[in-house]
């Protein structure tokens, strides 16, 4: 299959799970959103590691996972306490960090 | 060092009342003040052989001052104003001690004494100085010293009052003076008197108004009259023997580089001055007012004489006017204080019985103002008048001057001293102490002995003899004053007569009126305007600057709304914008 | 002893750090102290003979040339010994401000900032003290004032770093292109007439704000009122004349030919803003409103004198930047003495008080002569030597300004009628022995300099003026 048509879907993905993340008022929905994200841009570097037959692609990708994992935890901790304070996981309630 | 010592002793006196004479009693104040005057006199009288003998002058550099070519602390005495330097310290000691009596139980003798003093040293430095800038030093200063002299009463609105308008009107001419002074320092390069060449029209322009100002001549003499809220020893001797002359004595001085139009217009100003402001003290009642016309009447003769470049008479006129009208206001003054300050001639009379020395002082002086021999004022009329020969339009002037004046001295005479008294105060009148007699008497002698000595040749004054006048001009000078005061006698011994066609002469031609309704509220409106319009635009302006940069800040705040998802979309579109970017590049 | 201008910086430092030991009121003898040894100091660096009187220059940054270069010339030596006085009389009068040591620390941090611009002869050096001079004037003024005391700083503030900035931008365009920001090595680099009025242009923005020149002094009312009385005599007596300081030594200095470009408008507006303020202190009901229109009417004088540039006018901004520094702290000192006695600074809260304390009223009249310009006092020597040197360039401004004179009589005369003249509504105890005792050296100085003025001119005259500004002779 072209490289091409990695790359669209994983175009593809990265927008939706951009859209996700903007349009979505749920935290937990936002943080799936941008674990879509992050498993788009995986796609694309195996892709494009297949493709060109360079190893970097791959290792790359063991790097975005660990670092998606990571962030998945601390998000998920941030979450709970907004959970807590709010109430809601709706992310407009927690909206005080401002000028 | 003598002449040095001229200016310093009064100066001294006046540092050393200011610091120290709340401690000293008022004769101790005033005897000090006197005597550093009469230092002042005798060191002036010592340099008098020297210089009658081999002319020229006597020279004093003491030290430098403004870094401006000749605009030294530096002195310089000549026999003309030898004359007047003698003249200034004789007055004005006679005048301290006469204030002595006079201010008995005033709160603030140790104020007087000093500015009294200080007064003496700047008039004394506007004679002796050798450059402009210095002689400009004394000439502001007597103007601050009249300022705390004229509103000595403190409590006195109209005092207050008139203070800073003498030192406001007079400052007018300062600025004038001062312009032709840097014309003067453009244009010649030095502001040393000696070293000054001929002067151009404007030069002399300012220089003439700072002139006028200070002696109160047309248009800016509308502050002397005023002036008469000070204490009668203060209008003795600054509006009558010293400050008002200082504008003649400039002319004397200068009158070489000066323009000669210009001092052809300084004449004939001072002419229609004396002759208006005759006609003003003829319809006074205010006894101290008359004088105050009358003073400014004289000094435009003064005027004219120097005018037309007769310094000797100019400065004949200057001493006998000083010797004078300084026994005037003296005499008026021991009329004040012995009938408890009754000013309306209309309510006072009778004096003569009541206070005989005091009446024989005023009438001495009383003949100097109406030109009767032998009193000196006579002679110095005649000269004035000798100088105007070739000039008829002056000469007349003059001679009319020289007739009302005769008139409304015998009217003052006639009415205060010989008529009978018309109030109680008048009535109970008393002769003052010896304190206050000595002085008038001594000025009044003054007066007598002065003009029989000039007229006779005795004494040598360097700027020509008497001019050779012909005798038909002394004779019809006696006879005009003498048929004036026989006028004046006979229409006043009744007592006060109906004078309401005199009422525009007597508010001066309406001139101070005037100005109260056109400068004074001119300057007002032009300051509230400012304040109203320029300086609230300016600082709305500051205010919309300050406004703006505020909402600029707020409407900028609203970008960190707390928002979470508007924060990201904003990372989002920066992201993509710059992925775009690059990848167009 | 060989003194170095640093050492004029170290004193006022040090002070800073002492005042914060726990000495209650008394702290304030600290910045006494303070300001009196950096006026003696400056008095010795100024009897030195060399242009540039103990002069240090430590080189930071070479490639950007940049360094750490001070040095007293004539003008400033002399405006050091004022601002040392002043910040002496100022700290003596601040007795009953609360928290001292906040106060006095901050008092001598404004001037280790004040005395290091009069020194500064890096362009870098100079702008950083010149933005540090803010800091504590406007918590001082914030802390320690009156009503307003926010929107007047804040105002304050806004006004003097817009100002700034553009003094900055002018700094980096000049030092990047000549490749240094020492003053003394630029004065010797040939700079375009053009880039010489475009840089004068620059430097100038934060200089006529600070002074201020007409019609930039919008901020000047408000913070002259807002900021405690000895706070308001160092703003108008030493703060505005850095602005003088900076119009000489750098727009002067180094861009002659620039300022003999902008002449004309800036001579102008200066004696506008001369008859201006004098027009408008004319108006005013409280004594500090007098007070701060005179100022705005004799520091624009100053300004004329300075702009018009010529050797004359420069000796005569110098001597009435002097006079006017010790008559206008003279003159509040008064103001803050009468108000005590009448309860507040308006004028008509009291009248006649002449009778019960004629010292208060004859020292009062010193200070009102000594602003109004007559002979024997510092204030005509600057006004004369200012009018006459600008009058051969710029007569028509000279003559405006000249009828000041007038106008300056009438306020300072209606200001002593109005407060010692007339019936005595109240009595009021006379002047104490230490209200004497600041008033007293101030007057005795402006006498003494109104007499002496070759003290001030004849350290200007040793003033290098740089190769460039022969034109402008």
């Amino acid at each position: 299959m072209p490289l091409a048509a990695y790359e669209l879907l994983g175009a593809l993905l990265f927008a939706l799970g951009a859209m996700g993340v903007v349009l979505r008022a749920n935290a937990l929905s936002m943080l799936i959103s941008v674990e879509l994200m992050l498993n788009a841009v995986n796609l694309t570097f195996v892709a494009a590691a297949r493709q060109y037959g360079q190893l970097d692609g791959q290792v790359i990708s063991f790097f975005v996972i660990a670092v998606a994992a990571a962030e998945v935890g601390v998000g998920l901790a941030i979450v709970i306490d907004v959970a807590r304070r709010h109430t809601t996981v709706d992310v407009d309630a927690a909206s005080e960090l401002r000028g | 060092m003598t002449l040095a010592l001229v200016v310093a002793a009064p100066l001294a006196g006046a540092i050393f009342l200011a610091l120290f004479g709340g401690y000293l009693g008022r004769r101790t104040s005033g005897t000090i003040a006197a005597g550093a005057i009469l230092v002042s006199f005798g060191a002036a009288a010592a340099m008098a052989p020297v210089l009658l003998a081999r002319g020229g002058s006597i020279d004093a550099p003491i030290a430098r001052w403004l870094p401006i070519p000749g605009a030294d602390f530096h002195l310089v005495l000549d026999v003309t104003m030898l004359a007047v330097v003698l003249m200034i310290t004789a007055v004005s000691a006679l005048i301290a001690i006469y204030s002595i009596g006079y201010l008995a139980g005033d709160r603030g003798i140790q104020r007087y004494f000093a500015a009294l003093d200080l007064f003496v040293a700047a008039m004394l430095l506007i004679a002796v100085a050798s450059n402009l800038l210095l002689l400009f030093a004394g000439w502001e200063l007597v103007g601050l010293c009249s300022y705390l002299l004229i509103g000595h009463w403190r409590e006195r609105p109209a005092a207050a009052a008139a203070a800073v308008k003498a030192f406001v009107i007079n400052r007018i001419g300062d600025a004038a003076f001062l312009v032709g002074i840097f014309l003067v320092i453009t244009g010649q390069g030095t502001v040393e008197i000696a070293s000054i060449g001929q002067l151009s029209i404007t030069t002399s322009v300012l220089i003439l108004g700072g002139a006028l100002a200070k002696s109160a001549q047309l248009p800016l003499h509308t502050w002397l009259p005023d002036a008469m809220e000070g204490p009668t020893p203060v209008s003795a001797l600054i509006h009558a023997a010293t400050m008002v002359t200082a504008g003649v004595v400039l002319l004397i001085r200068i009158g070489g580089p000066l323009s000669d139009d210009v001092m052809l217009a300084a004449a004939i100003i001072g002419a229609i001055t004396a002759l208006g402001a005759a006609t003003v003290a003829t319809a006074q009642t205010d006894l101290k007012r008359v004088l105050a016309w009358s003073t400014i009447s004289q000094v435009g003769l003064m005027f004219t004489a120097a005018g037309v470049g007769a310094i000797f008479a100019a400065l004949f006129h200057l001493v006998s006017h000083a010797l004078f009208k300084a026994s005037l206001f003296l005499g008026a003054g021991s009329v004040l204080h012995a009938t408890q300050d009754e000013i309306d001639i209309r309510r006072l009379g009778g004096m003569a019985r009541r206070t005989p020395w005091t009446a024989a002082g005023f009438v001495a002086g009383a003949l100097g103002l109406a030109a009767i021999p032998p009193a000196a004022g006579f002679f110095s009329k005649e000269a004035i008048a000798a100088a105007a020969l070739d000039r008829p339009y002056l000469l007349v002037l003059i001679l009319l001057t020289s007739a009302v004046s005769a008139f409304y001295a015998a009217r003052l005479v006639t009415l205060v001293f010989l008529t009978s008294p018309r109030s109680d105060r008048a009535s109970s009148a008393h002769e003052p102490g010896a304190v206050m007699l000595l002085p008038l008497v001594g000025l009044a002698l003054g007066t007598m002995t002065l003009g029989l000595a000039v007229a006779a040749g005795a004494i040598d004054l360097g700027v020509g003899a008497l001019a050779d006048a012909p005798p038909w001009l002394g004779a019809l000078s006696l006879a005009l004053a003498v048929a004036a005061v026989l006028a004046g006698w006979l229409l006043y011994r009744g007592g006060p007569r109906d004078e309401t066609v005199l009422a525009l002469a007597r508010s001066g031609y309406g001139i101070d009126a005037l100005y109260g309704r056109t400068a004074v509220p001119l300057f007002e409106a032009i300051a509230r305007a400012l304040e109203l319009g320029a300086e609230r635009t300016n600082g709305m302006v500051l205010d919309l600057v300050a406004r703006t940069a505020m909402s600029a800040s707020s409407a900028a705040r609203r970008v960190q709304g707390g928002y979470l998802r508007a924060y990201e979309t904003l990372l989002l579109a920066g992201a993509v914008a710059l992925l775009a970017y690059w990848s167009i590049r | 002893m060989n003194v170095s201008a640093s050492d004029l910086l170290v004193v006022p430092a040090v002070a800073t750090v002492a005042s914060l030991l726990p000495l209650g009121r008394a702290v304030r003898s600290i910045g006494v102290a303070s300001g009196l040894l950096v006026a003696a100091l400056s008095i010795v660096l100024l009897a030195t003979p060399a242009a540039l009187a103990g002069e240090q220059r430590l080189v930071w940054l070479a490639p950007l040339g940049l360094s750490y270069h001070v040095g007293v010339d004539g003008l400033g030596g002399v405006l050091l010994v004022l601002s040392g006085v002043l910040f002496a009389v100022g700290a003596a009068a601040s007795g009953d401000a609360p928290h001292p040591r906040g106060y006095m620390a901050l008092w001598c941090a404004l001037q280790t900032a004040v005395t290091g611009i009069f020194i500064a002869q890096d362009l870098l050096l100079f702008f950083v003290f010149w933005e540090a001079m803010l800091v504590p004037l406007s918590l001082l003024i914030w802390l320690w004032g009156g009503p307003d005391r926010g929107p007047a700083t804040f105002r304050f503030l806004l006004y003097t770093m817009t100002g700034s900035a553009v003094f900055l931008v002018g700094i980096v365009g000049l030092g990047v292109a000549a490749r240094t920001f020492d003053i003394v090595d630029l004065a010797s680099k040939p700079i375009s007439e053009g880039a010489q009025s475009l840089l004068a242009a620059l430097f100038l923005a934060a200089f006529v704000v600070k002074l201020p020149l007409f019609p930039f002094h919008a901020w000047l009312p408000r913070a002259y009122l807002a900021a405690p009385i000895p706070v308001a005599i160092v703003l108008s007596g030493i703060i505005a004349k850095t602005a003088v300081y900076g119009i000489v030594h750098l727009c002067v200095g180094l861009f002659p030919l620039g300022i003999l470009r902008l002449a004309p408008v800036l001579v102008s507006l200066a004696a506008v803003g001369a008859l201006y303020g004098a027009l408008l202190a004319f108006r005013q009901r409280d004594t500090r409103r007098i007070i701060a229109f005179a100022s705005l009417s004799h520091l624009n004088l100053i300004g004329l004198g300075a702009f018009s540039a010529s050797h004359l006018s420069i000796e005569g901004a110098a001597i009435a930047s002097v006079s006017h520094g010790l008559v206008v702290a003279a003159l509040f000192l008064l103001a803050a003495m009468l108000a005590l006695r009448t309860g507040g600074f308006e004028l008509d809260r009291a009248s006649g008080l002449g009778a019960s304390a004629p010292i208060l009223a004859a020292l009062f009249t010193l200070a009102v002569v000594a602003a109004i310009g007559v002979p024997g006092t510092s204030g005509f020597a600057g006004e004369f030597l200012i009018l006459s040197g600008s009058f051969l360039a710029h007569p028509a401004a000279a003559i405006a300004a000249t009828a000041t004179v007038v106008v300056a009589a009438a306020y300072g005369l209606r200001l002593l009628r109005l407060a010692f003249f007339g019936p005595a509504t109240t009595t009021a105890f006379d002047l104490r022995l230490g209200e004497r005792a600041l008033l007293v050296p101030l007057l005795a100085l402006v006498l003494l300099l109104g007499l002496v003025p070759a003290l001030v001119t004849d350290r200007i005259s040793t003033t290098d003026l740089t190769p460039h500004a022969q034109v402008a002779r």
